[in-house]
């Protein structure tokens, strides 16, 4: 147990002792929780060069795209080179439920990955506009979507409690982020519980090279 | 006190009695679209702006995320230390739980 004024912070995001409660078995994962865990996987990326390069939005990244449109997040990629990654991770918060996309840009796919199998072409249809629009902004030029696929992937570990969705959101993004397949079930996520919290408590993410 | 800072004279910090460049309008924006404009000192620490908005709207401060262009701000940045100009927005994002679907 942590003591009741732990905190921690990496690169200004902050989590607390109430932030890591939700990593509690049974209880729901929380926003600072998960955006701390981004910035851990891409510090990790910028720390092992073998390792595909990673991108990370934050979890309000999705809801002020899909609420308030491109304009509202033009500028939260003015210190990187979106295009420059392999990898973009975008935690997507619908009302009580997380799921997590993925932009490959070495594949040309967008995935939607859901723990619960739900559908979510209107994600992938943001997040191509969007690619289209920040190649504009940011690039100048129009983005090349020939070759691009969008799928909401159901061939995935499912959720089977009204609980883990975080985890899960959190364990695709994190596999996702070192190419490991997802050969994990329900049945982890007690543990991955557990190593979520050591992995923000340490600040360093378990799994190096896959 | 002011930490010293090398750019900052202090001639050039006096403000001048018709032009106000000591204080800046800034906009706190939340998820649901509603806006509340502060007047704040370039100098103050945003702290100050946090607590006056979450007493504001009456939401914990707990609960309040506060982002300038997607990234995380904390109490002790000033509009200075950010290089927030006069009319800038600061969000207000509010905390986001999940645990199954809708």
């Amino acid at each position: 147990a942590l003591a009741p004024g732990f905190t921690a912070e990496l690169n200004n995001v902050p989590v607390t002792a109430h932030d890591m409660s939700t990593l509690g078995d049974g209880q729901w994962l929380n926003d600072e929780v998960i955006n701390f865990y981004m910035q851990l996987i891409i510090d990790r990326s910028q720390k092992t060069p073998v390792l595909p390069r990673v991108h990370a939005f934050n979890t309000f990244f999705y809801s002020t795209l899909s609420e308030k449109g491109y304009a509202r997040v033009r500028r939260w990629t003015r210190r990187i080179k979106l295009f420059e990654n392999d990898l973009v991770v975008v935690p997507v918060h619908l009302g009580v439920h997380w799921c997590c996309a993925i932009i490959d840009f070495r594949s040309k796919q967008i995935t939607y990955y859901d723990a619960m199998l739900g559908d979510n072409s209107k994600c992938l249809h943001l997040l191509m506009d969007y690619l289209k629009e920040e190649s504009r902004d940011k690039c100048n030029q129009e983005f090349d979507d020939s070759g691009w696929t969008m799928t909401c992937d159901k061939k995935i570990p499912r959720q089977r409690n009204g609980y883990d969705c975080g985890v899960f959101a959190v364990v695709f993004a994190e596999y996702a982020a070192r190419d490991a397949p997802f050969r994990f079930s329900q049945d982890h996520c007690v543990l991955f519980r557990r190593k979520i919290a050591y992995e923000i408590a340490t600040k360093t993410l378990i799994s190096g090279i896959s | 006190m002011e930490s010293p800072n090398m750019n900052n004279h202090q001639e050039d910090v006096k403000a001048k009695p018709e032009t106000d460049v000591a204080h800046i309008n800034i906009k706190v924006a939340s998820s649901d679209n509603s806006e509340i404009m502060f007047k704040i000192k370039r100098s103050t620490k945003l702290a100050k702006l946090m607590q006056a908005y979450c007493s504001r709207t009456g939401k914990s401060t707990g609960t309040v995320r506060f982002l300038v262009d997607g990234e995380r701000i904390t109490g002790e940045s000033t509009p200075e230390s950010l290089g927030l100009e006069d009319g800038d927005t600061i969000d207000a994002m509010t905390e986001q739980v999940g645990g199954g679907s809708n």
